[in-house]
């Protein structure tokens, strides 16, 4: 038995001087080992991409051997005929399932084992948050990062500890961990894995023998979608969804982005959960002809209507017609606007009026704690709405105007 | 029982709390100097969904950033020309009604030149008769205008007068021009002074009245009451809920204190997150304050909201009378010298309601403001 490496925990012991309470993850022994003894690790995918350890990489703890990294070691071992297999083993006194995927997690992003891809990264990082948030361990046995970075623990502050934890793990500083919790809250492991693979779909092509170039969805991906998932949580919470379906929708529209990114298209795949999803009541964006009508017949017939009284006061001799058109659309720079506006279908004033006076009722039902009776009210006037939409219909039909519309 | 809103300002497509709002108000030199402006602010009306009542306010905040802020601008009157012209401020009655007519909003407010804050009575006076030109002129024109172009679209008018008399020359100077409601400025007043304005209101026959620039603990609870048995309509507009998200500040629920978590925030063992939104469930302090940035500042844009809103409609619901008010606000919050000092004045008034006259009314309005 060969004793070569030292553990990075270790590491953080003799350069920080802390005194490692953790598991006893001290030393890294080359070790053969039966490859029928080795088991996986459940808590985790195994990495997408072929280890660049010579070895793979074993904890051994008092339930056995763990596979941490280099499945395909192992494969192409037991491939050939091997029975056994050297192992870089890692040696933990007790087993603690927080610390081994924490150990997973470190293998890759603090190179033994070579990078992960993004999301894999992420993925890890969010499993180890879960496992140490559910964890009965007293954190501290995890925490050389936090003492490392000179900063107590908190006992009231347990997702402080985790990222002071997760800091450790990674070497990634404060923001980066930050943003791997943050991109990848509310989107499943399974989807996290189709990233990595750089798949839309959910059938997994990957194999581990990809080019850095297509390693999965990337950074960027993740940071360019992330207001827009983050806006799309905060709606599904109003809405009072509980957190699995959050997680199987967002996952889903994450994917639907993804898929959209790598053909070039726009990303809006969120767009029905926080874009232009409810079609807003045509009273914002129309001119109704009426009021284009007032606007156009009211204004010459009164001489000492407002708009001409302020504009022949700045413009002596402004006329009036030429006051009118302004409002009608020649004015720098809103009649513009009012022309596009103008090019909206009609739409007659008493409608708007209509739409004005049923969302007042919702502001009432809203403020006043009676809604159940504002709810009769309203369902008594769609019943006599109903009434004469049918009869209005009836009219229409009669005159032809229905095909025509 | 009116309505009682909470209009959200200051709000732009992206940065509207969860989404969407019920109330929103958007003022003319941001949303509406010129047709892009216009065309982007229809969008984003269109993005809000159903339901979003709009309030369209004219740009007396800008006018007087202009003459009194630290980046000053020099303010023009001319109709025919654009509003942001040659790098000038130029709002006119016809900007604010041809914007209206574009935006189509559900209330429009009269342009004003507002007041600056001042104590000294002899140059009250003088500032509100310099004002007061501008505010009666661009009233007159806007009312008219309304009338011919646009009468569903409901119009304020802001009072820009420092106390009761010279709100009276404003009104007679206003004549009988058409309006739905007045708005006061925050700004100028104490909680007592709005509430007796409020009362002045209702007494003239005015129904429907909004509070600018505040949603402050003490005046949203003097509101309540007067929302639940005076107006049809009263509400309230701020940038607050955005101007302490974006310092990462908290608001905590019916108390409206602040509670800062940013990175540095010291969090007490026993402070524990009672809040009921739809986003702080299950989160402690420290869970919010270890978010990152942009997703704390989304959060607590939405959370803050929500708590205002929260307290509103609570307030509302237990304000039938100043004690009933008290006494939940008791129960709710720590802030007895608030409380007490709402209570004094709310049962002042609820006392004198059915013996009011306007020279009654301004003699507890010297007794109990000035």
């Amino acid at each position: 038995m060969e004793t070569t490496i030292v553990s990075s925990n270790q590491d953080f012991k003799t350069t920080g001087g802390f005194e490692n309470e953790s598991l006893g993850l001290m030393a890294c022994d080359i070790e053969d080992i039966e490859i029928v003894k080795i088991q996986q690790y459940q808590g985790m995918p195994a990495y997408l991409d072929k280890t660049e350890s010579l070895y793979p990489v074993v904890i051994k703890t008092p339930e056995g051997y763990f596979l941490v990294d280099g499945q395909e070691l192992l494969e192409e071992a037991w491939d050939g005929g091997k029975d056994s297999l050297k192992c870089f083993v890692y040696s933990m006194d007790e087993h603690n399932d927080a610390e081994i995927a924490l150990f997973i997690l470190e293998i890759r992003t603090k190179p033994q084992g070579g990078s992960a891809r993004y999301a894999e990264i992420i993925r890890n990082v969010r499993t180890c948050k879960n496992k140490l948030e559910q964890s009965s361990d007293n954190l501290i046995r995890h925490s050389q990062g936090g003492r490392r970075r000179g900063q107590a623990f908190n006992d009231a502050d347990k997702s402080g500890n985790i990222k002071m934890i997760l800091i450790a793990s990674t070497g990634r500083g404060r923001s980066s961990v930050g943003d791997y919790l943050a991109y990848s809250d509310f989107i499943d492991d399974k989807t996290l894995t189709l990233l990595a693979e750089g798949n839309s779909e959910e059938s997994p092509k990957g194999n581990g023998d990809v080019a850095v170039a297509d390693r999965g969805a990337a950074k960027s991906f993740f940071k360019n979608i992330h207001t827009k998932k983050r806006a799309a949580v905060m709606m599904l919470q109003v809405e009072k969804v509980d957190d699995q379906a959050i997680t199987t929708t967002i996952s889903a529209k994450v994917l639907a982005a993804f898929k959209e990114d790598n053909t070039g298209k726009k990303v809006t795949a969120f767009d029905d959960l926080v874009g232009e999803k409810v079609e807003k009541p045509p009273k914002k964006v129309k001119e109704t002809e009426a009021t284009k009508k007032e606007v156009g017949e009211a204004a010459p017939a009164e001489a000492g209507g407002s708009l001409q009284t302020t504009a022949q006061g700045a413009d002596g001799d402004k006329p009036e017609a030429a006051a009118v058109k302004d409002i009608e659309g020649s004015h720098d720079e809103i009649g513009k606007s009012t022309e596009i506006i103008n090019a909206a279908p009609p739409q007659p004033v008493y409608i708007k009026q209509l739409e004005g006076q049923a969302y007042r009722l919702l502001e009432i039902a809203k403020s006043q704690h009676e809604p159940l009776q504002i709810a009769e009210y309203v369902e008594s006037v769609i019943a006599a709405l109903t009434e004469v939409l049918t009869e209005i219909r009836t009219i229409a039909e009669d005159s032809g105007f229905r095909e025509a519309a | 029982m009116g309505v009682f809103a909470n209009f959200i300002s200051g709000a732009q497509p992206g940065s509207v709390p969860a989404g969407h709002v019920d109330h929103l108000l958007v003022s003319v030199p941001n949303a509406g100097h010129n047709d892009q402006a216009i065309r982007r602010t229809l969008k984003f009306f269109k993005s809000m969904g159903v339901g979003t009542v709009v309030a369209q306010d004219s740009g007396g905040f800008q006018l007087y950033q202009a003459e009194h802020g630290a980046e000053k601008k020099i303010i023009i009157y001319d109709p025919t020309k654009t509003i942001n012209y040659n790098n000038c401020l130029n709002l006119t009655p016809r900007h604010i009604i041809e914007t209206a007519l574009a935006l189509k909003p559900d209330i429009m407010i009269s342009l004003d030149m507002p007041v600056p804050k001042e104590l000294n009575k002899g140059r009250q006076n003088i500032l509100f008769m310099k004002n007061n030109t501008f505010n009666v002129r661009c009233a007159r024109e806007i009312a008219a205008s309304r009338d011919k172009f646009c009468p569903e679209i409901r119009f304020f008018i802001p009072v820009q007068a420092y106390d009761l008399d010279q709100f009276d020359y404003f009104v007679r100077d206003i004549g009988n021009i058409r309006y739905d409601g007045l708005s006061l400025p925050n700004r100028l007043f104490t909680t007592e002074k709005i509430a007796f304005f409020l009362l002045k209101f209702y007494w003239m026959g005015v129904r429907q009245a909004h509070v600018l620039g505040t949603t402050r603990f003490d005046i949203l609870a003097t509101l309540a009451y007067f929302a639940r048995n005076y107006f049809d309509f009263l509400s309230v507009d701020a940038t607050s809920w955005m101007k302490f998200a974006n310092v990462q500040v908290y608001l905590r629920p019916f108390s409206l204190l602040d509670l800062r978590l940013d990175d540095k925030a010291v969090i007490g063992n026993s402070d524990v997150n009672v809040c009921d939104c739809p986003w702080c469930r299950g989160k402690s302090f420290y869970d919010i304050k270890n978010m990152i940035n942009a997703d704390k500042t989304m959060f607590l844009r939405a959370h803050n909201v929500w708590v205002t809103e929260q307290a509103m409609r609570e307030f509302y619901a237990h304000a039938e009378t100043p004690a009933s008010l008290k006494d939940f606000l008791m129960s709710k919050t720590n802030r007895i010298a608030d409380i007490n000092r709402i209570f004094k004045c709310l049962s002042t008034i609820h006392s004198v309601r059915n013996i009011l006259s306007d020279a009654y009314l301004k003699v507890l309005y010297r007794q109990m403001c000035e």
